[in-house]
């Protein structure tokens, strides 16, 4: 009886539908093989690296991760390849590993600079378009970042992952914000120099007007407004500034969970 | 016109291969020259009653070609590629609204469409005797002698040109027949020249002075900057072009006359007076050297562009992407696979050669890389040889009569194109609030302006784009916008009127990062910022996107 039980099972086990199918390892071999080809070819241009990279990441399977993820941190890679790696990973949620390479990708020495600002960003828009929970640590980091675009990308990405404990560093900010810390001009430039331009000083300059004589762009400008739509989508509750948010949260950390 | 039409006796007579030597070269100059007996042989022909089976003979033949210089003559009908993707429900819903509209009015075509279905259902080619007597009968029937003058457009390509056709791509080709006698296919090949760019050229090829239409070809070749083809003899033109090409949309030309529609087919073959210039669906470029003659197609059965070289030089550049081409020379072929970079195919009256000047491509089992000769012989049997002494010529004279950039869009602002290969939609060419336009550019304080395109087709991204736009008005800082990413810009003109200003796309951000090559432009936008409140105005006309090409 069991052991009709138990073939039974195995039957209709069987009979499943099998999940859709990912590439097999020959796939993901040829996939490889022929981004090899495509961006090993000395004439290749940075766009054509882009593309390979991109149709690499049409392929999702641990060995075409295996190579994509060390083009985050790659010493020759530019800021385009790598922001186009970290761009393709956000398709790699079955590859368990994605979001540890993405937050040692963040870290990495090569990413720290200014240059790659861009890049950090993407990286932080990848590991929220994964509501990667693992990278929880590494988005509150950047919340409180100095650098108001990437806080901004942060936040952005701790209102997809929806973490406890995203909230206590969201409130920070947005008082951080509201002080007058918030008033701090913000620079449009380009932090990756234009390549059609003349070289430029990606610093913020002190007491930069956006345009001639248009109004400052301020942090609060770019980052309230994220660090605000963090907290709602986390909590699902509404308050109208950091105080209030403080004093919500002070009540209601105790027992809180997020909502569905 | 050189001399007084022939009456009817003699063109039945030229058709039947009846006259004598004189008298047939003056009538085949005369053809070349006049639509109306053109037409008239035509008619002779369908009205013969000759069967089809004596389409063997070579009066159908140069019928055919007489039916192909005709259609040159530009129509209101709809043309055949319209016409069958109307049968077989192919069409944009602006497209068929508007073929329906015309079969509404035009019986000529809606003879030509049921005699369409009919070969689309039973292939002409496969049809036997009695029904293609049928098919033959039908149109007879259906029009009356006076109304032929008009209905032989479409009845005549309908029927003969699918026919005959079918016969040239079987029985024509054959090298024997091409080489045996090239006096008769120069001549014949001139007879094709008749309006043979004949989609948009009412007017014929010119003919260099001193030489009769029907005169023997003399092809200046690439002799000037083609090391290999000096004091070689005359090539033969190019042979009747097999059935199995489609056409290609240009985007771009330079040298050859306006594409009719925008397409070229591979019966239009390109004789420019100097260099000329394809840009071909604003993915690659086809450059004819001097005294060079082509023909572009698609081979939808290799998935592959395909190229005829006549005698001289074609320059393919294929800007960067992976494409399949089919370079031919009559009978011989190569298909280079896979081909990225530049390549030159070379015909003399010996054989084919692609010079492969950047980049690779895959030739059967082979990759061929950059500075090799790829030899093609009579069966199509490739030899690969090291040629960069031969490659660096011909790199270098193509840099020297390329295009710069690549088109790879144009539009209007405040217009709507729902035709042609860009379609479109712009509300309006003045710049206009829009409705949730402050969450648009997050990083500009004050408010924007916009003038919008939305496309039909999204453009996938490439980072030498430059935008090209005819702007006018009083603001003098905008911001370019598409699909999200944007970048402030200050216009060059110091003035309110319109001038052309042009921007690099690179550098568009989002959320502060670039925008990397193959993300998917829909929708762009080009906005004047209402700088500390001021109003501001912007007025855009035309637009472009080009690839500016190294």
């Amino acid at each position: 009886m069991i052991g009709a039980g138990v073939l039974l099972g195995v039957l209709l086990v069987g009979f499943q539908d099998p999940a859709t199918p990912g590439p097999t390892d020959t796939e993901a071999e040829a996939a490889v093989e022929a981004f090899k080809a495509a961006i090993g070819r000395p004439e290749a241009t940075e766009d054509d690296r882009v593309l390979a990279i991109r149709t690499l990441g049409q392929t999702v399977h641990p060995l075409t991760f295996a190579v994509i993820a060390p083009l985050m941190t790659e010493r020759t890679a530019t800021a385009a390849i790598r922001i186009t790696a970290a761009l393709v990973l956000a398709d790699f949620r079955a590859v368990e590993e994605t979001a540890a390479a993405l937050m040692k990708a963040y870290r990495d020495p090569t990413n720290a600079n200014l240059a790659m600002r861009a890049v950090r960003i993407r990286i932080l828009q990848t590991l929220g378009a994964l509501e990667a929970v693992s990278a929880a640590g590494v988005i509150n980091a950047a919340i409180l970042d100095r650098d108001p675009w990437i806080a901004r990308a942060a936040a952005r990405a701790a209102g997809k992952t929806r973490h406890i404990s995203s909230i206590d560093p969201l409130i920070r900010r947005l008082s951080l914000l509201e002080s007058k810390e918030g008033n701090r001009p913000v620079s449009g430039e380009d932090p990756v120099p234009d390549p059609t331009k003349g070289k430029s000083d990606p610093r913020p300059k002190g007491g930069e007007k956006y345009g001639d004589e248009g109004e400052k762009r301020t942090e609060r400008h770019v980052v309230q407004a994220s660090v605000q739509d963090a907290l709602v989508s986390i909590t699902r509750q509404r308050q109208s500034c950091a105080e209030n948010w403080a004093k919500w949260w002070a009540q209601a950390r105790r027992d809180f969970k997020v909502p569905k | 016109m050189t001399m007084f039409c022939p009456d009817e006796e003699k063109l039945s007579a030229w058709v039947e291969r009846n006259l004598a030597g004189v008298d047939e070269e003056t009538v085949s100059v005369h053809l070349a020259a006049c639509d109306d007996c053109r037409r008239a042989a035509t008619l002779a022909f369908l009205t013969a009653g000759e069967s089809p089976a004596s389409l063997e003979s070579d009066g159908e033949r140069r019928i055919l070609l007489a039916v192909q210089g005709a259609l040159a003559e530009p129509s209101e009908c709809v043309p055949e590629d319209l016409l069958a993707a109307w049968l077989q429900d192919g069409l944009e819903p602006g497209d068929r609204v508007r073929v329906t509209e015309h079969l509404s009015s035009c019986d000529d075509c809606r003879h030509a469409a049921a005699l369409t279905r009919l070969s689309t259902s039973e292939p002409v080619s496969a049809l036997g005797a009695d029904q293609e007597a049928r098919a033959l009968d039908l149109v007879l029937r259906t029009a009356s002698r006076e109304a032929f003058f008009s209905f032989w457009r479409v009845a005549a390509a309908s029927i003969v040109v699918a026919i005959a056709a079918s016969y040239v791509s079987v029985h024509w080709t054959a090298p024997a027949v091409v080489r045996s006698d090239p006096v008769a296919l120069t001549n014949d090949g001139d007879r094709t020249a008749v309006g043979n760019f004949s989609p948009s050229t009412p007017t014929k090829t010119p003919t260099p002075a001193g030489k009769t239409a029907d005169a023997p070809r003399v092809d200046p070749g690439p002799e000037k900057s083609g090391p290999s083809a000096v004091d070689s003899p005359p090539m033969p033109p190019l042979p009747a072009p097999p059935s199995r090409f489609q056409p290609v949309p240009v985007f771009e030309w330079e040298g050859i006359p306006a594409p009719a529609s925008g397409r070229l087919s591979f019966g239009d073959t390109l004789r420019p007076q100097g260099t000329a210039s394809v840009n071909v669906e604003g993915r690659a470029l086809v450059v004819l050297d001097e005294g060079t003659e082509a023909r572009i197609g698609y081979a939808a059965d290799a998935s592959a562009f395909a190229v005829e070289v006549g005698p001289g030089r074609v320059f393919i550049d294929t800007a960067g992407a992976a494409q399949n081409w089919e370079i031919r020379r009559g009978d011989r072929s190569v298909t280079l696979r896979g081909f990225r970079g530049r390549a030159a195919a070379e015909t003399d009256p010996s054989g084919l050669r692609v010079l492969i000047l950047r980049g690779s491509a895959e030739v059967g089992a082979d990759r061929v890389e950059a500075n090799r000769i790829v030899e093609v012989r009579a069966n199509s049997e490739v030899k690969l040889e090291d040629g960069s002494e031969a490659c660096r010529p011909r790199a270098q004279r193509y840099d020297a009569i390329r295009p710069r950039t690549l088109l790879v869009f144009r539009g209007t602002a405040g217009s709507t194109s729902t035709e042609g290969p860009w379609r479109f939609v712009s509300p309006s060419r003045w710049a206009e609030t829009l409705e949730d336009g402050a969450r648009i550019v997050p990083g500009i304080t004050d408010s924007v302006r916009w003038v919008a395109v939305a496309l039909d087709e999204p453009l996938p991204y490439a980072s030498d784009m430059v935008l090209r736009a005819t702007c006018g008005g009083s603001g003098s800082k905008l911001c370019v916008w598409a699909d999200g990413w944007y970048r402030e810009i200050a216009r060059k003109a110091t003035t309110s009127a319109a001038a052309v200003e042009e921007w690099p796309l690179r550098g568009l951000r989002k959320e502060m990062v670039d925008m990397v090559a193959g993300e998917p432009l829909r929708k762009l936008m080009i906005g004047v910022i209402q700088e500390g409140g001021q109003p501001r105005t912007l007025e855009v006309d035309k637009l472009e996107i080009r690839r500016v090409l190294d």
